[in-house]
């Protein structure tokens, strides 16, 4: 049964081209653009990954982040965090937060990949 | 205790004789009479009369000389000792009145004249304090008055005790600045009193830096804290202080801060738009077409989005560096005379006294490497008109 990921991607040229990506690699994928539907998503159904973005609407991605941490149904999903302020207090504060992995943008694909593969288990950790 | 006056006291004194004197002569008629046999005393007693009447009359009229030339000038200079011992009063003692008193009215008088000798010497040394004091005040004034930044001095509890035009126009349209006034009320008072506090435990004589907004909050303001030593005590009499307006600075730090992070934050996300869009198209040759010129299309919007944004950050970067800059108002004859300084062979020609709001010294530099350029062999003039409008 392929993993599922969720691409939470208020931006739609990134959005539409990792969710191309993803889909090429075989994953089940669904895509928002908000935090408030990231959670309904979530909720609805709770995917192996979530590849959540920080700035968003109405919701930011660090907001969705503890709140998907504060679900212990929830604890199976993990997060990978993008963000294009890539200081190294956003990825603590991310880490800090439950995020499982942490990537800034601008990043080449094949590492976002390889991160992904790391998370959910289909490749050993570097 | 009744305490009787100086003339009663000699009143009753002479009257004290006077019946003393009386019951003498009448006890001598009576042993005269117990001595004369035949000799009755009521015969003595008309003689009695007489002598005690005399006696009497006698001593009134000493009392009265006495009262008159000992009593009433010795209670006449003790009130005038005592008027001058508690208010100051230039006449000199009177002694007329105390001509039998010998030296004593002198001695009053040379008493008297010193104590207004003294009192003269205190008025006089106090008066040259208060013009030393004065005169001190109105150099510290005209020197601050120079002084190109905001300058205020204050007393340890915050009121304003001199401040020059500078510092008047900063923080006088908060409406509540002046002098006597209290400055805590017009600066918030917190980072004024945390910066006293340092001072007063820091090294003597060493100034310290805070920052303040004014009480609306509208300015945010610099300010240099010196202590002013106090007379002879360890604690600072006063403060002065070098006020500097830097609410455009902070304001156009700000907004460079922030214009660099959109910046960043622009180019990072544009950027890892295209990574991605250009990695879906290279990695799948086989894409079909339609896919293909989707892809291709949100590349060509993506490109414009970041054209658009990188014009959007320009505009706002240049207005940010052109606010940095800083320029100041000269006269074109210092810049021209500066220019010429340095390059033998230049003469200079101006018009009219023209103020120029500009960077001076990039001017001057410009200047000088323009004629370093131009004047190789010739003379060169240098000459400022104003523009027409």
């Amino acid at each position: 049964m392929p993993k599922s990921v969720l691409i939470v991607e208020d931006e739609a040229n990134i959005g539409i081209a990792l969710e191309y990506l993803m889909r090429k690699d075989g994953y089940e994928l669904r895509r928002v653009e908000d935090g408030e539907a990231a959670l309904a998503a979530v909720e609805a159904s709770p995917p192996d990954l979530i590849l959540l973005d920080v700035m968003l609407p109405s919701r930011s991605g660090y907001d969705l982040c503890q709140t998907i941490r504060l679900n212990p149904a929830l604890n199976r999903t993990k997060i990978l965090l993008m963000t294009a302020k890539g200081g190294r207090n956003e990825r603590e504060k991310g880490l800090a937060l439950g995020a499982d992995g942490f990537i800034a943008k601008p990043f080449a694909t094949a590492d976002l990949r390889a991160q992904v593969l790391r998370l959910l288990g289909d490749e050993p950790e570097k | 205790m009744i305490r009787w006056g100086l003339r009663l006291r000699v009143f009753l004194f002479f009257a004290l004789i006077v019946v003393l004197g009386a019951a003498a002569f009448g006890l001598g008629l009576q042993l005269v009479a117990s001595r004369q046999p035949g000799l009755e005393a009521a015969s003595l007693v008309p003689a009695l009369l007489v002598g005690a009447i005399g006696l009497a009359a006698i001593t009134l009229w000493v009392w009265f000389q006495f009262d008159l030339n000992v009593a009433r000038p010795i209670l006449g200079l003790a009130r005038a000792i005592e008027t001058r011992a508690h208010a100051d009063v230039a006449a000199p003692v009177e002694t007329a009145e105390a001509r039998y008193l010998g030296p004593l009215g002198a001695a009053l008088r040379a008493v008297a004249a010193k104590l207004a000798e003294a009192r003269r010497g205190r008025a006089e040394a106090m008066a040259a304090a208060a013009a030393a004091e004065t005169a001190q005040k109105a150099r510290l004034e005209a020197v601050i008055q120079r002084v190109e930044e905001a300058v205020i001095v204050c007393s340890m509890s915050h009121h304003v005790l001199l401040a020059n035009d500078r510092a008047a126009a900063l923080l006088g349209r908060t409406g509540a600045f002046g002098l006597g006034r209290p400055l805590d009320r017009i600066l918030t008072p917190a980072p004024l009193n945390h910066a006293l506090d340092r001072l007063s435990q820091g090294p003597a004589g060493r100034g310290t830096l805070a920052v303040c907004t004014t009480a609306d909050g509208a300015t945010l303001l610099q300010c240099r804290i010196a202590p002013i030593p106090g007379q002879g005590r360890r604690e600072p009499g006063g403060y002065v202080l070098t006020v500097a307006d830097v609410t455009e600075e902070i304001e156009a730090h700000a907004e460079r801060d922030r214009l660099l992070s959109e910046t960043l934050e622009t180019s990072r996300r544009s950027a890892a738009n295209l990574t991605a869009l250009l990695d879906a198209l290279a990695g799948d040759p086989a894409m079909e077409a339609a896919a293909r010129a989707h892809f291709e299309s949100c590349l060509r919007d993506e490109a414009r989005a970041l054209s658009e944004a990188t014009r959007r950050l320009a505009a706002r970067a240049e207005a940010a560096i052109a606010r940095h800059w800083p320029m100041a108002e000269v006269p074109a004859w210092d810049i021209l005379n500066s220019a010429a300084a340095s390059m033998p062979g230049i003469s200079m020609v101006i018009t009219e006294e023209i103020a120029v709001t500009c960077d001076s010294l990039t001017l001057v530099n410009l200047l000088r490497d323009l004629a370093g350029r131009l004047g190789e062999g010739r003379d060169l003039v240098l000459s400022a008109t104003p523009r027409e409008p």
